[in-house]
């Protein structure tokens, strides 16, 4: 008997990290344009902000991971006036040239600080494994997908009720008239920016202690977030978690009834099906910058 | 304004020929040619993606692919046929560029910009992963992964010679008579009505449109010439290496020519030129570097500061930056 | 258009690029050109290694084995009466630096013997290099099949391998299959997606059906994958009797971590990570029967590894996690043993003389090429058991 409910289990799990990573790169490329390419390393720096808290501040778990995505916010807001506020007049190449260069650099600094070696996590929970029926999941794991469906949740609520997040919708529809309605499109590139890379931060503080910590999980998973928002629909908040559990899924199920080898090729395919039959996405729309006719 | 991609200099360009012919002659030194000969392929590279990143506005994560298919179609031909090495290299080219005139129609119709390059990426994955682990079940001479082996080039036109080439210094005048030839089309290219059809299409896609100008053949062209020179640089590679894998299809390499590119300067002819030189040479010349470890790590964060630093502050590149001071020069003069 | 013999400041200025870079990578290394030798000139020996990069674990400390050996040797007075020398090249784990580094300890630091580097892509690219420029190649760390195939006669004379291929290990496993070490039968692979996965996996598929077993399945994964619960779901509803593992060692820990949290309690045949102190205090109860395949092991129990313990931990501070370092100590002692034996330090002879040695290795068995230059020394099967490893069984090389 096929074990499809750990299969299933396993694919929301991947599908909520993804989703994740995915949400903050749409919040950054509905504002500003840029597709940030540095997002996966600042998932990866945000896995060692907290590896480092939790061995130096004896906070416990939770506590270290909040403290964790303020750093990372922090540093967000640093390396978009860096790398971002300089080129919003520029064409969107130069923004992802720049946050790619930004990305190799904080790979190859935490490769200094830290080397190639890879680290491990134990967080309380990922030590506990519950067994339900066949399906064999961590505490952890669970903590996971709750986490990444409530940060979402929160993520969506922000965009559509508050204040500076109908600022930063109206941003992505049209900048020019954010300006002319006074409001700091410059303010704006910066929130959502340090957004996108706290997410970024939160989905690695939830999934470093059920891998491993190393410098490289960055670009690994960058590509797969990139296919997701592809495959929803760029700047589609909504969209993107609904695309994140489907490549999650389309994952698990691929990895176990075609090869594990094609699991990663998945979330590429998928977002090429998608590509030709309907290119802005599954919720998205059509748009001259993006799409041709 | 058709001056734009010919230096206009054509002493400067002359000095250089001969003394690219002198050089190897002057450095004996079998590591020097190995140096050189690299830094000519990853001009080749820089410059055919270029053609599509560059002066299109359209970044391709697909490079290294056709960099890659060109590579080891060379190698297994070699090892596997009796086809002649010229053909084999034009062969090298053709692969890739039918290839990418296929995704180039079914792509370029839908979508544009970002989506384009991650459907690039994407290709990129899937190309990596067939070369790696489809092909070895398929293909006979590539059963350990890469093709290994793999024979020197001979060139034959009979019945007047038949050569191999054997040493650094072959391969190394080979390749110049391929690499000069290559710089000379991509200067004037620019200059054709395709040339500037690109360049319209990278300053306003819509505009370009109006205006009448066929974006969608305009960027499959590019396109393709840019795969067409990948593969052949990867022909090249295959006899000269004789050694080929699949990791000429990773990410190590698109950061790579990213990096040779747009430090070097999008969009011009020596900028390419020199982000492909600075960006061989210097490395090696690291190794040398006394007192401090260049470690890769360290190498690794230098080059993503300066290519950041570089793409900030100086958007046109190395070679944007010398173009604007030749042009002041020569306005003041 | 007209040649215009503009400002001559600009034409200075370009032509000092173009000489700088092409002659000034020239005279920097006329500084580094070998002199004719005399009788006190140390003798040369290259090494190209991932020293840094991606897949640098332990590279660091095969460095140092081989440096403890070097020592040693010149402490003893040299060889032909002069000090050995290493010229270590950093290649970062990509084939297109092993071809550049061992072209430039070549051609630059005018070595005549080349230790290779980690990765079988590398040793199999540089192979035509040192049949071209008639340099000794010793491939201590590799076990792609192809070398051993490519070397020797009929093929490549000037390469050496002395570390089993993977075809020894296979072997020495698949003799154990259907024993009491090993009941299981049935076993599915997980194996890296690089040149030595795939030939490793093939290589054990090879010799397990010769014996009887099955196998399951064969899975290979992306080497930057850190999530495997997908395989490993797939694994254990296949029911094998074991997991074989060709990884790398942070790959293995997420393995072991991950089969636990799906309840995997199939015993796990791991080839390729060594079983150092290090695993065992990262995976603690994790590692609790785990196996390991390698021609070396700290515990392996003879007078002379004891030594070579002792004196490693004294010269490098750490206790080594692969039979790296080993296997690079015993190489150098090899070579210089050969080029003692030629009486010269000319590659030729050397080469020749390599063709005859036999020396005794520290595990027991001894250092003697066969017709395709393979050492066939010995290959352990190893398990941890109560955080400690424990040899199980050894066979033929």
């Amino acid at each position: 008997m096929d074990p499809i409910w750990q299969i299933l289990v396993n694919g929301v799990g991947l599908g909520a990290v993804y989703g994740l990573v995915a949400v903050g790169i749409q919040l950054i490329i509905g504002v500003s344009g840029v597709p940030n390419f540095a997002n996966g390393q600042f998932y990866m720096l945000g896995g060692y902000v907290l590896f480092l808290i939790l061995g130096f501040v004896g906070i416990g778990y939770f506590p270290s991971l909040f403290l964790c995505i303020l750093i990372l916010a922090g540093i967000g807001a640093i390396a978009e006036r860096i790398s971002i506020r300089p080129l919003m007049e520029r064409p969107r190449s130069a923004g992802l040239i720049s946050t790619l260069a930004l990305g190799m650099f904080i790979e190859g600094l935490i490769l200094i600080l830290f080397t190639a070696e890879p680290k491990t996590i134990n967080t309380p929970y990922s030590g506990i494994i519950l067994s339900i029926g066949d399906v064999s999941l961590s505490v952890q794991r669970i903590i996971m997908a709750v986490g990444g469906v409530g940060a979402f949740v929160l993520a969506d609520f922000f965009v559509r009720k508050t204040k500076v997040g109908k600022g930063l919708r109206a941003m992505s529809q049209n900048k020019q008239a954010c300006r002319i309605f006074g409001i700091d499109i410059f303010k704006m590139s910066r929130i959502a920016f340090m957004l996108g890379v706290a997410l970024a931060a939160f989905a690695a503080g939830l999934v470093v202690p059920l891998f491993a910590l190393s410098p490289f999980m960055g670009s690994f998973i960058i590509f797969k977030a990139f296919a997701v928002v592809i495959i929803a629909g760029i700047g589609e908040i909504r969209g993107v978690m609904f695309a994140a559990l489907l490549v999650g899924l389309t994952e698990s199920l691929a990895s176990f009834y075609i090869d594990p080898l094609f699991r990663d090729v998945t979330a590429f395919l998928f977002m090429i099906c998608v590509l030709l039959i309907r290119p802005q996405g599954i919720f998205g729309e059509k748009s001259d910058l993006l799409f041709a006719k | 304004m058709n001056r734009i991609h010919s230096l206009g200099h054509r002493s400067i360009w002359l000095i250089i020929i001969v003394l690219s012919f002198l050089l190897p002659l002057a450095l004996q030194l079998g590591y020097i040619q190995h140096i050189m000969i690299m830094a000519m392929v990853y001009i080749i590279l820089t410059l055919s993606l270029n053609l599509i990143a560059g002066n299109t506005g359209y970044v391709s994560f697909a490079h290294p692919a056709f960099y890659a298919i060109g590579a080891y179609t060379s190698g297994i031909l070699l090892k596997t046929s009796a086809i002649p090495f010229l053909g084999i290299l034009l062969f090298s080219g053709i692969l890739p560029m039918a290839i990418s005139i296929a995704l180039g129609y079914l792509f370029f119709s839908r979508v544009r910009g970002f989506a384009f390059a991650m459907t690039t990426l994407a290709f990129n994955a899937i190309a990596g992963l067939i070369l790696s682990s489809v092909l070895p079940n398929i293909v006979k001479g590539v059963e350990f992964q890469g093709v290994y082996a793999i024979p020197r080039a001979t060139i034959s036109i009979p019945p007047l010679f038949t050569f191999t080439l054997t040493s650094n210094i072959h391969y190394y005048y080979f390749l110049l008579c391929i690499t000069l030839p290559f710089i000379g089309l991509m200067s004037r290219l620019m200059s054709t009505k395709v040339g500037r059809a690109l360049t319209a299409i990278r300053e306003n896609e819509l505009l370009a449109e109006a205006l009448g100008i066929n974006t969608l053949n305009n960027k499959v062209l590019a396109f393709a010439i840019g795969a067409f020179f990948a593969g052949i640089a990867g022909g090249f590679l295959a006899p000269y290496i004789t050694f080929v894998s699949p990791d000429l299809a990773s990410a190590y390499y698109w950061v790579l020519f990213f990096t040779m590119l747009f430090a070097g300067g999008p969009g011009t002819l020596i900028g390419p030129i020199i982000g492909a030189t600075v960006f061989s040479v210097l490395p090696e010349l690291l190794r040398f570097a006394p007192g401090v470890s260049f470690t890769p790590e360290l190498r690794q964060a230098l080059f993503g500061l300066s290519l950041l630093l570089i793409i900030i502050l100086i958007p046109d590149g190395i070679g944007g930056k010398i173009k604007e001071i030749i042009y002041r020069r020569r306005a003041r003069a | 258009m007209p040649g215009n013999w503009t400002n001559p400041k600009v034409i200075a200025a370009m032509i000092v690029v173009v000489l700088l870079i092409g002659f000034g990578t020239g005279y920097l290394t006329a500084t580094y050109t070998i002199q004719p030798t005399s009788s006190k000139q140390p003798i040369s020996i290259g090494l190209v290694l991932g020293l840094s990069g991606r897949y640098s674990y332990g590279a660091q400390q095969a460095l140092s084995g081989a440096r403890m050996a070097i020592q040693e040797i010149n402490d003893g007075g040299g060889v032909l009466g002069r000090p050995l020398e290493l010229i270590a090249e950093d290649d970062r784990g990509v084939v297109a630096d092993t071809v550049s580094g061992a072209n430039k300890l070549i051609d630059v630091n005018g070595v005549h013997y080349l230790l290779s580097t980690g990765a079988s892509g590398g040793t199999l690219a540089i192979m035509p290099i040192a049949l071209e420029k008639k340099v000794v190649l010793l491939n201590f760390m590799t076990s792609s099949p192809a070398i051993t195939n490519q070397s020797g006669i009929g093929g490549n004379p000037w390469t050496f391998t002395l570390c089993p291929d993977e075809f020894a290990y296979a072997r020495a496993f698949a003799s154990l299959v259907n024993t009491s070490e090993i009941p299981a039968n049935s076993f599915s692979f997980l194996a890296y997606d690089m040149a030595w996965g795939r030939d490793a996996c093939a290589a054990y598929v090879q010799y397990i059906e010769a014996a009887g077993g099955t196998i399951t399945s064969t899975n290979f994964y992306d080497p930057a994958s850190t999530e495997f619960t997908t395989i490993l779901t797939k694994i254990k509803a296949e029911n094998p009797g074991g997991i074989i593992t060709m990884t790398t060692t942070e790959s293995l820990l997420i393995i072991l971590k991950q089969a636990n949290e799906l309840g995997i309690t199939l015993p796990v045949y791991n080839r390729a990570v060594g079983l150092g102190p290090a695993l065992i205090a990262s995976g603690g109860n994790l590692t609790e029967g785990l196996y390991g395949m390698d021609p070396w092991y700290a515990v392996v129990n003879t007078t002379a590894n004891t030594e070579f313990l002792q004196k490693f931990k004294l010269f490098s501070g750490t206790v080594p996690e692969q039979y790296w370092p080993w296997s690079a100590y015993e190489t150098i002692h090899a070579l210089g043993e050969a080029i003692q034996k030629a009486g010269s330090d000319d590659a030729e002879a050397v080469r020749t003389a390599l063709t005859t040695i036999d020396m005794p290795s520290a595990t027991g068995g001894s250092i003697k090429f066969d017709e395709h230059n393979a050492a066939h020394n010995y290959v352990f099967i190893a398990k941890i058991r109560n955080q400690q490893v424990t040899i199980v069984t050894q066979g033929p090389g």
